[in-house]
């Protein structure tokens, strides 16, 4: 016995009935938060320039980078490196849920990401209470300029991914920023991670290795 | 059953009172909530001549101190880091790179067919915060502040307006750089981009790795003032910590959009196309690569007046990008030439702008690379600035062409074509008379910070390099007239649209790109798409 397979039948493909996919929205946000975050990333460089060649000058003399009495606390660094760390999870978190439309856990995700962020600026600012390098008065050095001027400006930074975030966690509140069009989330997710990206610098070859 | 007649409702015969539309604002209203680009565009422009009258007195005064190498008479010892300040400053930040700007603000949305610039708002607030922020780094210049001040408080007051200045152009350089990247028309691909528009979404990327590290260093130096000092002994340290940014090789950076501006306007007068626009657009690539000089700036010293470590000025880096940033030049040059020599060129104004420029760029790079060669020993003389005149001259000239070529776009009018071309060649001889004998007074070792000569000048130097100051002035001179000629013909222009005087021209030139197509912009199947589209309906 054989058995016959009939072959499939030819079906017409009509694809001009099939409607056009709507043009994709330039994705213009993103691109203009790239270029921002690089000019952000350009500051940073600068200010490590000095740091570091300062750094090497004096160290080359001889002497201990920090000026006598100042000491810069692990605990604090280590702790808001940690949060920033997590951070990145819960803001890809966000990114990934408005990109499905699920408002609940891309607005509870943004909520934590915010909380971490004002958690790591209060870890700095009680580092600065810590480290013993007054920035008023006589004995201002610069090391005390280097520092405060760096991690004052990481402060200034992580303030405007938080606004950022926040800015887009309202829009996509309204609606505008959900589904294949969760741009505006993904280019303030992008601001934060250069943010990060920069505490990292900051971090290790500031705080660690003083 | 109760039947309940429901009578229809009365036609609505008459609408009901609806509310009256928002009146358009008006006058300065509008000037102030605009965000047409157009319009930011013509804004820029104008307040970056207004800037342009302080930097050219500035270095007038600095011409005339240099008549008599002896002293320092005419502004006298105090002011006289505070005039190079002025002349430095309000000359690249408040006067060039503005200008750049407006320039790129008002053109490059219409070239790549979008409607409007990316974050038309962003562009608005950039140019009122540039306009705030500028008028106070002058304001503090003139209370004891800026570069040379003695004065603590004026000298941070300027840092931190240096810093909005900067901030403001790094904001409009992303609305540029995003337009050009994001918001080109269907079919126009990167390698169909036209050049003014390539050029500047370039010299977006450098200026923007590059402006902010000048910020961070003027935010380290506004920390430093406010609560130190520790390494900046005032403002007299200002100047040395920053002037990179305004020398070799970064003084490169403020001429790529020149480079697009003559691309795009040398076909258009030779009435062909550019020969080889890929290569132009490599060209243009190659420059803006080379003209990233963040690294070269002087070492920090933690001493209060330790020596500046200009140590990078004799390594090889800087030699060899001194030396191969003319390869881009040269290339781009040539291909200007084969355009001209394959096409019908018709010497047009703009045309005369767009070559003026680009010899004198072509004479600045060379200039700059007997700078990087060791045994001339060019460097900290006038020499240096011979280099930076050349190169600021020739974008100056370039954009000053940009403007009369884009003149209909901008204005709706065109400029009258001989007085601009008498200016063009009264830039371009300004240029050479400032410029060359500060090249001839640097070989005779004139330092370049008013130092006057050598220590060890015979008196025969001395003689020759005060004659070359006075040629050197003249030239200054010659260029304030052309200057101020300009503005009055920019002026002319600029009016001639509300008070009714002569015709709007959409397409003078007979322009390449989209922002000569008018209300129907034809498909993009080239770089060229109006000279494809008009020479098509000419062949059927």
């Amino acid at each position: 016995m054989s058995a016959t397979i009939a072959e499939p039948a030819q079906v017409p493909l009509h694809l001009g009935d099939v409607p056009q996919a709507p043009p994709r929205r330039p994705r213009v946000l993103l691109i203009g938060t790239a270029f921002a975050a690089a000019a952000s990333v350009a500051v940073f460089v600068g200010l490590f320039a000095v740091y570091f060649s300062v750094r090497s000058q004096v160290v080359a003399d001889g002497t201990a980078w920090l000026p006598g009495g100042a000491t810069i606390p692990l605990a604090p660094g280590n702790m808001t490196m940690v949060t920033l760390a997590m951070s990145l999870v819960t803001v890809q978190w966000a990114v990934h849920a408005a990109a499905n439309r699920d408002r609940g856990h891309a607005y509870t995700a943004l909520g934590v990401t915010i909380l971490f962020g004002l958690a790591h600026i209060t870890q700095i600012a009680f580092l600065f209470t810590e480290w013993q390098l007054p920035l008023n008065g006589d004995a201002v050095t610069t090391q005390a300029v280097l520092l405060f001027t760096i991690l004052g400006l990481q402060i200034a930074m992580t303030g405007a991914a938080l606004i950022f975030l926040g800015l887009m966690a309202v829009r996509s509140l309204g609606g505008q920023f959900t589904g294949p069009d969760a741009e505006g989330l993904s280019a303030a997710a992008l601001y934060w991670y250069v943010t990060v990206a920069v505490y990292s610098v900051i971090w290790y070859s500031i705080l660690i290795v003083k | 059953m109760t039947v309940t007649d429901t009578e229809a409702p009365p036609a609505v015969t008459s609408a009901a009172p609806a509310l009256a539309p928002p009146r358009p604002a008006t006058g300065f209203a509008a000037l102030i909530g605009t965000g047409d680009h157009r319009t930011i565009g013509r804004l820029y422009i104008g307040t970056s001549f207004l800037f342009l009258l302080a930097s050219g007195v500035a270095g007038l005064l600095l011409g005339a101190e240099r008549l008599d190498t002896s002293g320092v008479d005419v502004v006298g010892v105090d002011a006289v880091a505070e005039v190079f300040g002025i002349h430095a400053v309000a000359g690249v930040f408040l006067f060039l790179l503005p200008l750049l700007i407006g320039l790129a603000i008002a053109v490059v949305p219409a070239q790549v067919g979008a409607r409007t610039i990316a974050f038309p708002r962003a562009a608005a607030a950039s140019y009122w915060t540039y306009l705030i922020g500028g008028g106070i780094v002058l304001a503090s210049f003139a209370a004891d502040g800026g570069i040379g001040g003695t004065d603590a408080d004026t000298v941070a007051l300027f840092l931190a307006a240096m810093i909005v200045v900067l901030a403001s152009l790094s904001l409009a350089a992303i609305c540029i750089a995003t337009t050009g990247l994001a918001l080109r028309t269907e079919g126009m691909s990167l390698r169909r981009t036209p050049l003014f528009t390539w050029s500047n979404v370039v010299a977006a990327g450098i200026w923007l790795v590059t402006l902010p590290v000048l910020a961070a260093i003027l935010l380290l130096a506004y920390v430093d003032v406010k609560y130190g000092p520790t390494f900046l002994a005032g403002g007299d340290q200002l100047y040395l910590r920053i002037s990179w940014a305004w020398s070799q090789p970064t003084v490169y950076m403020y001429a790529i959009p020149v480079l697009g501006i003559v691309g795009d306007i040398v076909p258009v007068a030779a009435r062909t196309r550019l020969t080889q626009h890929r290569i132009a657009l490599g060209c243009i690539g190659a420059f803006a690569a080379l003209s990233f000089g963040a690294w070269a700036m002087p070492g920090f010293n933690p001493s209060l007046d330790g020596p500046l470590d200009l140590a990078y000025t004799d390594e090889v880096p800087f030699v060899a990008v001194s030396i191969l940033i003319l390869l881009p030049l040269l290339a781009m040059a040539g291909l200007v030439a084969d355009t001209i020599r394959k096409g019908t060129a018709r010497l047009v104004s703009p045309l005369v702008w767009g070559l003026a420029a680009l010899v004198m760029l072509l004479a600045g790079a060379a200039n700059g690379a007997l700078v990087s060669i060791d045994p001339i020993d060019l460097i900290n003389t006038t020499g240096q600035s011979a280099q930076t005149h050349y190169v600021l001259g020739a974008a100056t000239l370039g954009l000053l062409g940009g403007i009369v070529y884009w003149a209909p776009v901008l204005y709706g009018r065109r400029f009258p074509e001989g007085p601009s071309t008498a200016l063009a060649a009264g830039g371009l001889l300004g240029t050479i008379v400032l410029a060359l004998p500060e090249l001839i007074a640097g070989l005779l070792d004139q330092g370049a910070l008013l130092g006057g000569p050598a220590a060890d000048a015979s008196s025969g130097d001395v003689d020759a390099i005060e004659a070359l100051n006075i040629v050197s002035l003249l030239g200054g001179a010659i260029l304030a007239l052309v200057a101020l000629g300009f503005v009055g013909l920019l002026l002319k222009t600029a009016t001639a649209r509300r008070d009714g005087e002569g015709e709007a021209e959409s397409d003078p030139w007979e322009g390449h790109t989209l922002e000569w197509a008018g209300d129907e912009p034809p498909a993009i199947t080239s770089e060229a798409p109006v000279y494809d589209a008009r020479h098509a309906e000419v062949s059927s």
